[in-house]
């Protein structure tokens, strides 16, 4: 059995004349929202028409960087279709409207298929909250059990996963696929989770030996109550970049390199970290394999960003934050028309605000930098740069209520509030409007900051909220206008 | 404020006019036994006729690869000129034994609280000690935090844990932000030729060496103390600079390696090592020019094989037995006594009363045997089992007759010991095992006629 890698968390699973894909983006960009599509990185091309004779697809989650319309569409109709039971309804039409047959794995039964069994297991519920939803997948030779691979996709181990091993229902697998999504922001730069209330360019957070932090979290923290150490271990993911002002790949995301360095640091286990189109071979003596010329990593445009991310880093550059992904209004009627249902949406998340973690958290505090805290402690402010327009609310923890807030710059704002988000009144409308999704402006256009841990802020709220997890329906607003500009393939 | 490599863990630190010693091991070696040293490398000459004069001499603990007596003596009965004063400051808990061999050779001992300020020259310097969470033989090593008129400072792990109180100190303001800290990389393993330190003969898969653990060691040494300072310093790394004279010990990663691999992983910030004769300038952060008192020697240690017997003191019987009962009350009254408490069972049939077995190995004949009886709190002689016994009883210590007699006279360290003959097999956790609790049992600070004459032979052994 091999395991092909074909960029960020894409798998293809082979074991003789049986071919399992997971998670695939097959193009050179991914995206649900067709203006706002994100870079594979490192860049490659995949010719879909190697793939037309795959047994079956699975998909993990509803993520855009896992299920992409456009790379489904270039799929065999006649592959069994796999999804867990936690998938949401909007993602499970759009895999029937594209013609495929869909089947809802239940439970953690495994299901043969050609020469392999797949069992699928939920997600650890301890996992991030917009990561709860994740299925990750067991695949192992029906002949030879010990031969099996465990893909961990975007969430800490299944803990029924564990329970299989340890009650001996399962061999444990020879490898583990995790995924490192780490998004180390050098100075200058910015990522989804930034804390702009604590990112002065010499921080403990964006200098110094950050790296390691990042394999820890991926081999050795992550993996430390699994039950038998695998002989291998796979690093993925990281795979795509918002090309910023000279700023793209995020540094520690070159999974070769970051597997060289781990390996010397290990004496025992096998770290692996493949390039688009290289595979890992479980059998020690495989015979020959048939090279995969279909995936091609651009390696002129590879080197080109690796060579930019040194400079920029180098040479101290900063990336400004975007002024607004969708495009800014005009004029002040349409900024006020806007504003007016921005206020409208406050209302309606307020009580969700409080109830989750972010809420908690500021209930519990009494001070902030040194001085009492008020009843006012959550600040939402949007911004209109082509207007020069700032209106900001702070959440009233008495009346339960946003109020207009006189404080407008985010230095004034961060300096008097523990936790808020400062972001284009277009962009957060476009997201509570399902015109875009959150994962499209952070780490763009919204400037967050919070106390302590990135699990406790809003930008964590607005993916609880308005992904998946809170308003599928918004997802199949977003599914539904990519179908309709998509042709669809037979 | 340049900081100089003098090897393994002692340093030259100098700014302006002041120029400070820090655990000088100057010799090529150090161990209690002349046949047996423990040789620093890479082997260096230092060239003590070229050294600066010497304001003062810290000792962060008086275990044997800091503290080198017969170092001290050369220093003060040599080179005296050199030294404008000859005083050496100590932490708090720095044993009385120790202390009375420093004086002995020609200095004054000032002791100095943790987080105390005192002065040498233009520097200001300050222990710091962790107080929890350390193994006991480690309880008295000191961290060092050194400034220079309150801009530049330089941190020195040393062989503890660094302190929550440093790192608070830091952060506050409290202390100069060190601009430098010097970690430790201590991590060795058994080689070929059989364990060493508290590994295992039985051949259970050991949690230290497995699941990535030079990743884990980075994280301790590297990525967590940086995650605590606000501001990020330059790392330097520091350690394993010697081996043991049979070249038992293992080094799985060089600090230049680790320090390469972590500079990959590192974002504006490069990590460093040094060799002997190599300097450390504070300020900027960067290497400087090395010194020309210390260079590569040009023969280079290597291992020597085992040399015949030597004649050594063989205690009688009856003292052995003394010696051991004692040693059984200690034994079972703490944690260790404990775990062989537990231990009703091994490999698969039950074990009576006697549960560990310490085997004294004799190169020209039968070696003698004892078995530790929990029910009689009492070492009881039997005729040795030899390679039986590691299947028979669960925890046993293998070590060298002349070699024991050796430790229990004070002729040989604890520690030393570890790494030269004996050995251990134990099922439990290797911080609980025969040999951890013979590192606490014997440890320097234990017993102060020991100590002090082990020290007393240090002073005669060549440096």
């Amino acid at each position: 059995m091999r395991a092909i890698f074909i960029g960020h968390q894409t798998w293809l699973v082979e074991h003789g004349s049986t071919r399992v894909l997971i998670d695939p983006l097959l193009c050179e960009d991914f995206g649900l929202v067709d203006e706002h599509r994100i870079e594979i990185y490192p860049p490659r091309t995949v010719d879909a028409a190697a793939l037309s004779d795959i047994d079956l697809i699975f998909l993990s989650h509803e993520h855009s960087d896992h299920f992409d319309i456009q790379s489904l569409n270039l799929l065999p109709r006649s592959a069994r279709f796999v999804v867990g039971a936690t998938i949401v309804e909007p993602v499970k039409q759009c895999i029937r409207d594209l013609g495929f047959t869909l089947t809802q794995v239940n439970d953690t039964e495994p299901m043969r298929v050609g020469d392999l069994s797949l069992r699928f297991y939920p997600a650890d519920p301890k996992t991030a909250f917009w990561e709860s939803r994740v299925t990750q997948v067991h695949i192992e030779e029906d002949e030879l059990r010990s031969n099996g691979i465990f893909i961990a996709v975007d969430a800490l181990v299944s803990e029924v996963y564990k329970a299989d091993i340890v009650e001996g229902r399962l061999v444990p697998p020879k490898l583990v696929i995790v995924s490192n999504n780490s998004r180390v922001s050098p100075p200058g730069a910015f990522q989804s989770l930034e804390n702009w209330g604590k990112n002065a360019s010499d921080s403990n957070r964006k200098v110094g030996p950050l790296g390691i932090g990042v394999l820890s979290a991926v081999l050795t923290s992550y993996m430390d109550d699994f039950p038998v150490q695998p002989e291998n271990i796979a690093l993925c993911g990281g795979g795509f970049i918002k090309r910023l002002g000279g700023f793209a790949a995020f540094p520690f995301s070159d999974q070769p390199t970051l597997s060289r360095l781990a390996n010397q640091l290990s004496l025992d286990t096998n770290i692996v970290g493949l390039l688009p189109g290289e595979a890992f071979t479980l059998d020690t003596d495989p015979g020959p394999q048939a090279v995969i010329d279909w995936v091609q990593v651009d390696k002129v445009q590879h080197n080109l960003l690796i060579g930019e991310l040194d400079q920029f880093i180098d040479a101290r550059k900063t990336v400004k934050v975007v002024a607004s992904v969708r495009p800014d209004v005009q004029d002040a009627q349409a900024y006020e028309e806007l504003l007016r249902r921005a206020q409208a949406e406050l209302q309606r998340l307020a009580k969700s605000l409080m109830l989750f973690i972010t809420g908690r958290k500021v209930l519990a505090m009494s001070h902030y930098k040194g001085s009492k805290l008020g009843p006012k402690r959550i600040i939402f402010s949007f911004v209109s740069h082509a207007l020069g327009r700032q209106d900001s609310y702070a959440l009233n923890l008495i009346s339960g209520q946003f109020e207009a807030e006189a404080h407008n710059q985010l230095e004034s704002l961060v300096a008097l509030y523990p936790f808020g988000v400062c972001l284009p009144l277009v962009d957060f409308i476009g997201m509570v409007e399902g015109d875009l999704q959150v994962w499209d402006i952070v780490g763009v256009s919204v400037q967050s900051w919070f106390e302590n841990s990135i699990f406790d802020g809003l930008i964590p709220f607005f993916y609880s909220y308005y992904g998946e997890n809170g308003s599928p329906e918004l997802l199949a607003k977003i599914i539904g206008r990519s179908m309709r500009n998509l042709t669809v393939c037979p | 404020m340049k900081l100089t490599m003098i090897g393994h863990e002692s340093w030259s630190l100098q700014a302006g006019d002041s120029h400070v010693l820090i655990d000088p091991v100057l010799g090529s070696g150090f161990g209690s036994d002349a046949d047996r040293q423990f040789a620093i490398v890479p082997a260096r000459d230092v060239d003590l006729q070229r050294m600066p004069a010497v304001d003062g001499i810290v000792l962060t603990t008086e275990h044997l690869q800091h503290f080198h007596p017969a170092s001290l003596r050369r220093l003060s009965s040599d080179y005296g000129h050199l030294l404008k004063r000859k005083v050496v400051y100590v932490p708090e808990l720095f044993p009385g034994a120790a202390e009375a061999i420093v004086r002995a050779c020609g200095y004054e001992v000032r002791r100095v609280d943790t987080q105390a300020e005192f002065v040498i020259g233009s520097l200001s310097l300050r222990f710091y000690m962790p107080c929890t969470e350390v193994l006991f033989w480690d309880s008295r090593v000191a961290s060092l935090h050194v400034e220079h008129q309150g801009r530049e400072a330089v941190f020195i792990q040393s062989d503890t844990r660094i302190a929550d109180a440093y790192f608070a100190d830091v952060n506050s303001g409290a202390v100069a932000w060190p601009q430098v800290m010097v970690m430790t990389n201590n991590f060795q393993c058994s080689g070929t030729q059989g364990p060493i330190g508290l590994d295992n003969l039985l051949p259970v898969p050991d949690q230290r060496y497995t699941r990535l653990s030079g990743l884990r060691l980075l994280d301790e040494i590297v990525h967590k103390p940086m995650r605590r300072l606000n501001q990020v310093p330059t790392l330097l790394l520091a350690g394993n600079g010697y081996r043991d004279p049979f070249g038992k010990m293992h080094h799985p990663w060089s600090n230049l390696e680790l320090a390469q691999i972590c500079s990959e992983l590192s974002l504006l910030r490069a990590v460093y090592s040094l060799t002997p004769g190599e300097s450390f300038d504070v300020a900027p952060a960067r290497p400087g020019e090395p010194v020309d008192w210390i260079c590569a020697s040009d023969e280079q240690v290597g291992p020597c094989p085992p040399k015949g017997r030597r004649h050594t003191i063989s205690l009688d019987t009856q003292r052995i037995k003394a010696h051991l009962d004692e040693m059984a009350r200690t034994w079972l009254i703490t944690r260790y006594g404990q775990v062989l408490m537990a231990q009703s069972n091994y490999l698969g049939r039950p074990v009576g009363p006697c549960r560990a077995v310490l085997q004294l190995t004799r190169d020209d004949g039968v070696g003698q045997q004892w078995l530790l009886d929990v029910s009689r709190v009492e070492f009881v002689e039997v005729p040795d089992e030899c390679e039986r016994a590691i299947k028979r009883y669960p925890y046993g210590i293998r070590v060298d007759h002349g070699d024991f007699c050796k430790l229990v006279l004070g002729e040989l360290q604890i520690w030393e010991l570890l790494n030269l003959s004996a050995s251990q097999w134990y099922v439990c956790d290797r911080y609980d095992s025969p040999l951890a609790f013979w590192l606490e049992y014997y440890n320097e600070q234990v017993d102060y006629g020991r100590a002090l004459r082990s020290y007393e032979l240090s002073l005669v052994t060549p440096s």
